[in-house]
């Protein structure tokens, strides 16, 4: 009976008829399972090639495993949801023209996705003009909900400043004795506000948490997409921390990382934080590949027992053959879940209708309850950190282990319109 | 004091010697094609990714000597490359505009990045460093990696090599005149268009080889092509285009200031590399070393 199958389905994620009492949006469902008329559709801009689609693919997944298991269920409102992916190679100039494509042409004015800031901010800037809505699914510069605030812009995920602090807490609780700190830091804008909020955590937490006040040096700037990174880990070397912030990302994390081991500055460093690499680096490196606590938007070993958790990562094995799947599929699969939970709630898929639905909304993820803060359009969710380190043994690394931290205890005051202030 | 001069010594030596290697083969095809390759990058990439392949599927472990003979298959795999890429693109550009070059040596750079993402897809690679190379030694506060030091010979040698070819063997002396008057070469009886093909074929040798010795330090993705050609354009034109030499020197030049700049401009990382090239370029156009052919 397609009836008992929808039930049963939202039963298995959690989120029954007394979590709609409790407040929580049921994200499928409708009247009736049949699905009539034309599907909903929903677009998504990401990297789908080039280098950045190693970020950009994963979204896809999550996203078309979203649609699939809504679609099963008898989708939303009665209909289908449909996806529309256009490939933004990571650039901003590409990416307005998919834009307007998507929304102009395949009348898709729920956007979501993006792998860079940039994208992100480029979009952002032409919501109001295409009348659509935009998600994003990776943690992009705060000025999106800061500054640079458009109302029809969400953030499904945490924050630099969130994760930054989360981070410099379980620092605090780890290695309470490690107090000298530095960083390894892109020159750009995501680079330097890494740092500030990181330091900024480190104050706040070293005396609170391990009772010690925390000396911090100049962190040490690198270059953008360089291929050699030797004079910058020289300089670490002279320097007297023994924890460092590393928020270099993708290939030139991968280069630091491998240039840095015959300096000996994983003897050196005995605490090292990774911002937001996942498992790129420590893919990478296998073996080589040193301990350290990475910054992480998902990972499936953290919410076993959450039936979205377990199914996304059952489908996510099933359909890429990877069992250490990227937590942006989360992240898409999350966006997904929200648009399909707003347009049930506003009954429509118009544009502000789905905005006004959106704002306030809690509903159910792979990584538990998630609610999109209606000030500033900031999802509340978990901070997921996991300490890595390489291995012989296949996939040649390995979870030491992870916290799970409460987004609610790390999440900025909401100031759109205003400058993040630390 | 002392210390901090052998640090930027060391670490420019370091950065510069891998410049080098990559903006040889560049510099070479330069010299007697006149064609400015944008597609070297992705010759070198290449080049890394079957050293790379060859030691994943033949094994070696960690041994130098496989390290090596990696690098190598990868010189004699983007050399092959080269010898059709001669044959079918750059013998029908020796003639024409240097932008119908500057096109289709780019739209090369494109093929090499889809050739690679197509093979071994985007995700990133790491290849370990031979267990010989792996160390450091630190002395009179210099931290000094094994690598590093490789890296710094093996800029030195090639160099060397380079320059003893081009100076006193007899086939180095058909190439410098063919760069230089090919007509009356030809007249002379030399095979100008196998001179061609040869040059070529060493030049993708040695990016290929470049791709193989510095893939240990590297991660591999397709977007490894751009990552060192840069630096190598940067190289070639201060050192003056065409000329080993001027690109040895402007490699040590341009190192000692990029080191020099993580050192006392700390806050402005990269800028001082491009700086040095613009002031060259507005001072000293024709390069360190100005000449008609390679040399």
């Amino acid at each position: 009976m397609p009836n008992m199958k929808r039930r049963e389905f939202i039963k298995t994620l959690g989120i029954g008829a007394g979590a709609a009492a409790g407040g929580l949006a049921l994200p499928f469902g409708g009247a009736a399972w049949a699905s009539e008329g034309e599907p909903y559709r929903l677009g998504l801009l990401t990297a789908l090639s080039g280098p950045a689609s190693t970020l950009g693919r994963p979204m896809q997944v999550g996203a078309e495993i979203a649609i699939e298991q809504i679609n099963a269920n008898g989708g939303v409102n009665g209909r289908k949801l449909e996806l529309i992916a256009r490939d933004t190679r990571a650039n901003p100039s590409d990416a307005t023209v998919v834009a307007r494509e998507l929304v102009q042409d395949e009348g898709c004015n729920l956007l979501f996705g993006c792998v860079s800031s940039a994208v992100a901010l480029a979009i952002s800037a032409m919501l109001d003009r295409l009348d659509a809505a935009l998600i994003t699914t990776a943690a992009h510069t705060m000025r999106l909900t800061k500054e640079d605030f458009n109302q029809n812009y969400f953030r499904i995920t945490d924050n630099p400043y969130m994760r930054q602090r989360a981070l410099a807490r379980i620092m605090a609780e780890e290695y309470g004795d490690v107090t000298q700190w530095s960083g390894l830091i892109p020159d750009h804008e995501y680079g330097r506000s890494t740092w500030q909020t990181f330091s900024a955590g480190l104050r706040e937490f070293y005396p609170e948490v391990a009772g010690r006040d925390p000396q911090i040096s100049d962190p040490i700037l690198t270059e953008f997409g360089g291929a050699d990174y030797r004079s910058y880990i020289a300089t670490a070397m002279r320097n007297p921390a023994e924890g460092f912030l590393v928020s270099l990302y993708g290939g030139d994390a991968v280069t630091m990382f491998q240039q840095a081991r015959p300096y000996g500055f994983y003897d050196k460093a005995r605490a090292i934080v990774d911002t937001a690499n996942e498992f790129i680096v420590a893919r990478a490196m296998k073996e080589n590949f040193p301990e350290m606590w990475v910054g992480s938007h998902w990972y499936f070993g953290a919410f076993e027992g959450n039936e979205i958790n377990d199914r996304l990562y059952k489908r996510a094995v099933e359909r890429t053959g990877d069992d250490w799947p990227m937590g942006f599929v989360s992240e898409a699969h999350s966006a997904v879940l929200a648009y399909a939970a707003a347009i049930e709630k506003a009954g429509t898929n118009e544009t502000g209708a789905v905005v006004r639905a959106l704002e306030g909304l809690t509903f159910e993820t792979a990584t538990g309850p998630r609610t999109i803060r209606a000030e500033d359009h900031q999802t509340i969710k978990p901070v997921i950190l996991y300490k890595l380190r390489g291995a012989e043994a296949e996939p040649g690394f390995e979870v030491v282990e992870y916290r799970v931290v409460d987004g609610a205890e790390m999440i900025d005051p909401p100031t759109p319109g205003q400058a993040l202030e630390i | 004091m002392l210390s901090e001069v052998g640090l930027v010594v060391f670490n420019g030596l370091t950065w510069g010697m891998a410049v080098f290697l990559v903006a040889a083969g560049l510099t070479l095809v330069f010299g007697i094609l006149h064609i400015l390759n944008f597609s070297h990058g992705g010759f070198f990439m290449i080049g890394a990714y079957v050293s790379y392949q060859l030691l994943v599927t033949f094994g070696g472990g960690s041994a130098l000597s496989f390290y090596l003979a990696a690098a190598f298959g990868g010189g004699l795999v983007v050399a092959f490359l080269g010898y059709v890429i001669d044959r079918l693109v750059l013998r029908r550009l020796k003639h024409v505009d240097h932008a119908y070059s500057l096109i289709a040596t780019y739209a090369l750079l494109v093929l090499c990045e889809g050739f690679v993402e197509i093979t071994w897809g985007v995700d990133y690679r790491g290849m370990a460093t031979p267990e010989i190379l792996a160390g450091a030694s630190f002395q009179h506060g210099i931290f000094m990696p094994t690598y590093s030091m490789f890296v710094i010979g093996a800029g030195v040698v090639l160099f060397l090599m380079l320059d003893a070819w081009m100076q006193y063997s007899r086939t180095g002396k058909l190439v410098r005149s063919v760069a230089i008057d090919p007509w009356m070469s030809g007249v002379l009886g030399v095979n100008t268009v196998a001179v061609y093909t040869a040059v070529v074929v060493v030049g993708f040798f040695l990016a290929g080889l470049a791709g193989g010795l510095l893939a240990a330090n590297q991660s591999l993705s397709p977007a490894l092509g751009s990552q060192y050609i840069i630096q190598a354009f940067g190289v070639i034109i201060v050192g003056g285009i065409g000329s080993v030499r001027g690109a040895f020197l402007a490699s040590v030049l341009l190192g000692i200031v990029v080191a020099l700049e993580s050192l006392y401009f700390p806050y402005y990382p990269g800028m001082l590399f491009y700086l040095a090239v613009a002031l060259f370029v507005m001072f000293r156009p024709a390069g360190l070393i100005k000449q008609r052919g390679v040399a």
